[in-house]
């Protein structure tokens, strides 16, 4: 990890050198052993502070969101999913692949550094930490699938059995369990919209949920107005998810968000597959979503 | 979104969706009316509703 940590930084020295680009974004370490949190290096003299280490789980291709609307060149350090990320941008037409210089690394799994904040905090009682965090344990495309360059050993993606395990589980009770069992676990939310703001497929300039007149969805943490908020911004999440668990990851209450967008990407994947969102960029190919066909399902709607 | 409805407990006959053209109004007529039998049958909602 040192060993790329130190390839990163004079990548970045030598692009923010040549002006190849304004921006580079990476991550720089946090107050404690266990916080990386994102960096957007400007200069030479900021590329000092890059780290890569087994923190680095935030996806920074939602950050290039940021920029969507300025003329900056920027280069970035990408993992496997935040790779899928940056192609569902670009096949969404949010930002420009020649602005881009993309920093690819396999890979190897981030750990989870809330559970380490909460053994460090002396709170709560110590959990034996896993090798790599949950939403790593089940990763099926650890390597980049768009980079200019690429560092890091070839990893194998990671066990895959149960990947539709718990989405089935549910779809084999009766409605009313179901009802019951998402009652139950959306009633938790706060709304804070941390799952939002983390998610790099929710790229609309004025997000439905922020919208007064007409005011779409209630503002409330009332259990229905909970509801509409998770369908509404699951269904949004069709075909764009890319399974990198942020969402979930960064639920400040542990709502289990990846199963009900598994749901979906199982669906998409059926009725209009085989599909995985944003593991290939080719200009002008549109993703079944964002595509009308005669023979679409009409199962789906 | 009918599936993600489903899923979530919702019965799936209370949304439905249909192309109608605007010169089709014997089958606007037919879809309404096949509606409202689906859901008189499921009798009222209780579902995602005024939970305060």
């Amino acid at each position: 990890m040192k060993a790329i940590e130190n390839q990163i930084k004079e990548i970045a020295a030598r692009l923010l050198q040549s002006g190849e680009v304004n921006i580079f974004l990476a991550w720089e370490k946090g107050d404690y052993e266990y916080q990386s949190k994102p960096y957007f290096a400007r200069s030479v003299d900021d590329v000092d502070k890059i780290v890569f280490d087994q923190y680095c789980i935030h996806n920074l291709s939602n950050s290039l969101l940021k920029f969507r609307d300025s003329s900056d060149k920027i280069g970035l350090v990408v993992k496997g999913c935040d790779s899928r990320g940056i192609v569902r941008l670009l096949q969404d037409n949010q930002i420009e692949r020649s602005r881009l210089y993309i920093v690819g690394v396999a890979c190897p799994g981030m750990k989870d550094p809330l559970l380490a904040m909460k053994n460090h905090s002396g709170l709560f009682k110590v959990e034996t930490e896993p090798e790599v965090a949950a939403k790593c344990q089940t990763c099926r495309y650890p390597n980049p699938v768009i980079y200019d360059e690429l560092l890091g050993d070839q990893q194998a993606p990671r066990p895959q059995e149960a990947r539709y395990a718990q989405v089935d589980a549910i779809e084999q009770m009766t409605a009313d369990e179901r009802y019951k069992f998402f009652e139950d676990t959306l009633s938790k939310c706060i709304r804070c919209y941390a799952c939002r703001q983390a998610c790099v497929a929710c790229n609309c300039r004025l997000c439905i949920f922020d919208e007064m007149r007409p005011q779409w969805v209630g503002r409330e943490t009332s259990l229905s107005d909970n509801m509409m908020y998770h369908l509404v911004r699951a269904s949004h999440m069709a075909g764009r998810c890319i399974e990198c668990g942020e969402c979930e990851r960064v639920c400040p209450v542990n709502i289990p968000l990846m199963l009900i967008n598994r749901k979906l990407i199982k669906d998409v994947d059926k009725f209009f597959g085989p599909y995985d969102a944003g593991i290939k960029y080719e200009e002008g190919v549109k993703p079944p979503l964002s595509l009308y066909q005669e023979n679409d399902p009409d199962n789906f709607i | 979104m009918k599936n993600l409805i489903e899923y979530m407990g919702i019965e799936p006959e209370r949304f439905q969706t249909s192309w109608i053209s605007g010169s089709e109004a014997n089958k606007f007529q037919q879809t309404m009316e096949n509606l409202v039998a689906d859901i008189t049958k499921l009798g009222p909602n209780r579902k995602l509703r005024d939970m305060r």
